[in-house]
């Protein structure tokens, strides 16, 4: 059996027993019927729906944030050829790291990580 | 019927209690809380969260409108009751899962309560037909809350809003009235979001949200109508509900200094430490030997005294003109410590010094500030739980 | 191949989720034990706690509310659990992996990033303020810990010079690389911590915002939400065994129940710091996390791979 089949067999596992799981509920709960209520505000009415453009104070950081996750890209397949290519792969790496981390002291500098 | 009948059973054997506090009933809300925890159940943060519908005193308007509200955004199997004196108190304890577990009204309380939201905005009068449906399973004192609702002026308002139109008016489920207002662009009658310019000049949109008077460790009386850009307070608007009865029993004063710091720790997010807090206040409540208390108490100053954690975490979260999150903290402990030693030769005297801030003095704390900030600052002032000399000062 | 025989395979695919549920529903009793213990009530109480929340979702009504956006919300709910036993697919049991992935460390890797999207899915489906603070917070608190856990993901591999588990288990049979990846590791287990959004990182489900992404749940929805935080942080314990623990090795007993025995004590030692810690603020963590936990780990990632280099292999 190939590992993939093995993943989509334990994920179709998982998905039958979430179902049953919701069947139970169905079965034994007060009322079959999702009941439709207003959004919690201690009580007062909504004045608009929350779904929104939310002010994310932290954007900045999602920029210094994909440079790295970029940079994973890289680094997984170098992790299997260090032992192999020695020293020079892990001279190369590092450099192309204290870039990143310059930019991220930079990012610092600039603020990006305190958003209050 | 028999796997239903038990799972009802084990189900009820740790039921969610939404407690809610009139004003000037703080003491009942704690012997309340006591005995919760003394049958292992659990206070409720949200309607979602709850079974139980706890309310701790004779709620006058608005705050009866908002308990309607809110019963209905709890999920079935759900009961009310209204405690107004301790002395009934372990009888409506004892009703609550007893009440959870017949099937049978709750079933019928499931279908026959409104299945769907309808707003209509327009209609500010509170319609209060909706709260005064009794047929609820096992309701208890529901004439209090059926009493024509008055428009609210009592509150100290001190905004700089004008359209306090909807802010000031509870939400309601009207399931009487299926049709949706045609001049509201979003679903059920509420508008979507709109736009205005944050702080940044960038255009984002503008939510409202209100805090309190039911929200999980906030003051009973205060409530906060805010403007939102994100998580963020653009503008706030203050309103005190007013006292409902100024001649009830205070509690301990070392137990109103416990409660204000179990308070601030479970909005901080150290529940661990929170619950041992609030054993500490419920214990000071039943009436435990003070000994027994004071000792367990040093431990706990000493423990949130070392963390570095919370130090660094209530680093900067004050309210303008206020000590330090952080030290009024560790000053109420403090306080509540010397106030459990104090005896007849030695009384405790609580020294009358800084006051509870104004209204206008907690807008302006707040504005502009993140919301779990705001939790904080407001938890760190303690405002309306208890007298105010005695929290003001440490 | 280390894949198991037709009948064994069965068995695996019913034992696996029920292995992390039931590990799950352990955690959550032992922290209600000790949690009914700091309030002074019975231990007994606070270990069935987990079964009698269980019973109460299942026979509660389900919620919904205007607006909310149901099929993303309820996608992110059952989705919790289903990516925990997703990443304790390619964990060797001993000899035997379930699904032997050549990439099993990235996989975990990318199931960890599917996280970012269901707790803030869960807390957008709502159409809740409430709730939607507590996704963005949960999305705030992921972009400080999500580069130091790739990076700490990063030296096992370095050190076994693959990303198959198996390999990586068999690279610790002189020495188990929480030797020499002390920082990886704390690194590691925080993260985990931090992607179940438990303990000191429960900001997105904090009582502060009336619990945020839980705000508006209720019955199995809210069952499935709690069950599969504690799932996930199981999971990641498990997941911890074979990077830095040796995997199955062990004396006397068989590799499948010193992984589990393993597991239990990467657990427990969670439970028993995370209780120590108050919550951290995901704005005061951007800072600690980019400015001293990221170069914490290179450093970590160049004393591996030096030593690796010079070595020829792990140690």
């Amino acid at each position: 059996m190939s590992p993939c089949l093995s993943v989509f067999i334990v994920l179709g596992v998982c998905l039958a027993a979430i179902g049953a799981l919701y069947l139970l509920g169905r079965a034994v709960s007060v009322s079959r019927d999702t009941v439709e209520v207003l959004p919690f505000q201690s009580g007062w009415r909504p004045r608009e729906h929350a779904l929104s453009r939310f002010h994310a104070r932290w954007y900045p950081l999602t920029l210094v944030f994909l440079a790295f996750d970029v940079e994973m890209l890289f680094m997984f397949p170098w992790a299997l050829v260090v032992a192999e290519k020695g020293p020079a792969a892990i001279i190369e790496m590092f450099v192309f790291l204290g870039v990143l981390v310059a930019g991220v002291v930079w990012a610092w500098r600039e603020g990006a990580f305190r958003w209050v | 019927m028999g796997v239903i009948d038990w799972i009802a059973g084990v189900g009820t054997k740790r039921v969610h209690v939404l407690v809610i506090e009139t004003p000037g009933a703080s003491l009942l809300r704690m012997r309340v809380q006591a005995a919760i925890a003394a049958r292992g159940w659990v206070e409720a943060t949200s309607p979602a969260d709850a079974d139980a519908l706890l309310v701790c005193g004779n709620p006058g308007s608005p705050l009866s409108e908002l308990i309607g509200a809110v019963w209905e955004q709890i999920p079935s199997p759900r009961h009310r009751a209204m405690l107004t004196e301790p002395g009934t108190l372990l009888e409506f304890l004892d009703a609550i899962p007893i009440a959870l577990q017949n099937e049978r009204s709750q079933r019928a309380d499931a279908h026959d309560r409104p299945q769907h939201v309808s707003m209509s905005p327009a209609d500010g009068a509170p319609d209060m037909t909706r709260v005064d449906t009794s047929d609820t399973p096992g309701m208890h004192h529901s004439e209090a809350e059926a009493e024509p609702p008055l428009p609210d002026d009592s509150g100290h308002d001190v905004s700089m809003h004008t359209d306090t139109m909807y802010e000031g008016t509870p939400q309601k489920n009207s399931g009487s009235n299926p049709a949706m207002d045609m001049n509201m662009s979003g679903p059920a009658g509420i508008p979507l979001a709109e736009g205005d310019q944050d702080r940044d000049g960038l255009e984002m949109d503008v939510t409202h949200l209100t805090l309190g008077p039911i929200l999980a460790a906030w003051p009973a009386d205060l409530v906060l109508h805010c403007t939102l850009h994100g998580d963020v307070v653009a503008d706030a608007r203050v309103e005190r509900l007013p006292s409902g009865v100024a001649t009830t029993e205070q509690p301990a004063v070392a137990s109103q200094l416990c409660d204000a710091a179990a308070r601030l720790l479970s909005v901080i997010g150290w529940d661990p430490v929170a619950r041992q807090v609030d054993r500490l206040r419920n214990d000071i409540v039943s009436g435990v030997p003070p000994q027994d208390v004071s000792r367990r108490l040093n431990r706990l100053i000493t423990q949130i005294r070392r963390s570095r954690t919370l130090r660094w975490s209530l680093a900067g979260i004050h309210a303008p003109g206020a000590r330090p999150a952080r030290d009024r903290l560790l000053g109420w402990l403090q306080s509540a410590q010397e106030s459990l030693m104090a005896d007849e030769k030695r009384p405790f005297h609580i020294p009358v010094g800084e006051l509870a801030l104004s209204e206008v003095d907690i807008r302006l704390a707040v504005l502009g500030q993140e919301l779990s900030t705001v939790r904080l600052i407001i938890a760190s002032l303690a405002t309306g739980t208890s007298p105010r000399v005695v929290l003001g000062h440490e | 191949m280390s894949s198991p025989a037709a009948g064994g395979a069965v068995g695996a695919v019913v034992l696996l989720p029920l292995g992390v549920a039931v590990l799950a529903l352990a955690v959550a009793s032992v922290n209600g034990a000790v949690n009914a213990r700091a309030e002074g009530g019975a231990v007994r109480d606070g270990f069935a706690a987990p079964v009698r929340e269980t019973a109460r979702l299942i026979r509660q009504q389900r919620r919904t509310l205007p607006g909310a956006d149901s099929l993303l919300w309820r996608i992110a709910g059952a989705g919790l659990g289903i990516a925990a036993v997703l990443q304790v697919v390619v964990i060797p049991f001993g000899d035997v992996t379930f699904a032997d992935l050549p990439v099993g460390l990235v996989w975990f890797n990318a199931i960890d990033v599917l996280l970012w999207a269901l707790w803030w899915l869960l807390g957008w489906g709502a159409n809740s303020t409430w709730s939607l603070v507590g996704g963005y917070r949960f999305l705030a608190q992921a972009l400080s810990y999500e580069i130091p856990l790739m990076f700490a993901l990063t030296a096992p591999a370095i050190g076994a010079g693959s990303l198959r588990l198996l390999d990586i288990q068999a690279a610790q049979q002189s020495v188990w690389f929480v030797v020499w990846m002390p920082v990886s590791f704390l690194i590691y287990v925080a993260s985990v911590v931090a992607f179940s959004s438990w303990g000191p990182f429960q900001s997105a489900v904090g009582v502060d915002i009336g619990q945020g992404v839980l705000a508006e749940l209720s019955g199995i929805d809210r069952l499935l939400v709690l069950g599969g935080r504690y799932a996930v942080l199981v999971a990641g314990a498990a997941f911890s065994v074979p990077l830095f623990f040796g995997g199955g090795s062990g004396p006397l007993l068989p590799g499948g129940i010193w992984v589990v025995v393993k597991t239990a004590v990467v657990l427990a030692g969670m439970l028993a710091v995370g209780r120590m810690v108050p919550t951290i603020r995901p704005d005061r963590l951007a800072e600690i996390a980019w400015v001293i936990v990221v170069p914490l780990v290179l450093v970590q990632l160049a004393v591996v791979a030096v030593i690796v280099a010079v070595n020829g292999g792990a140690l």
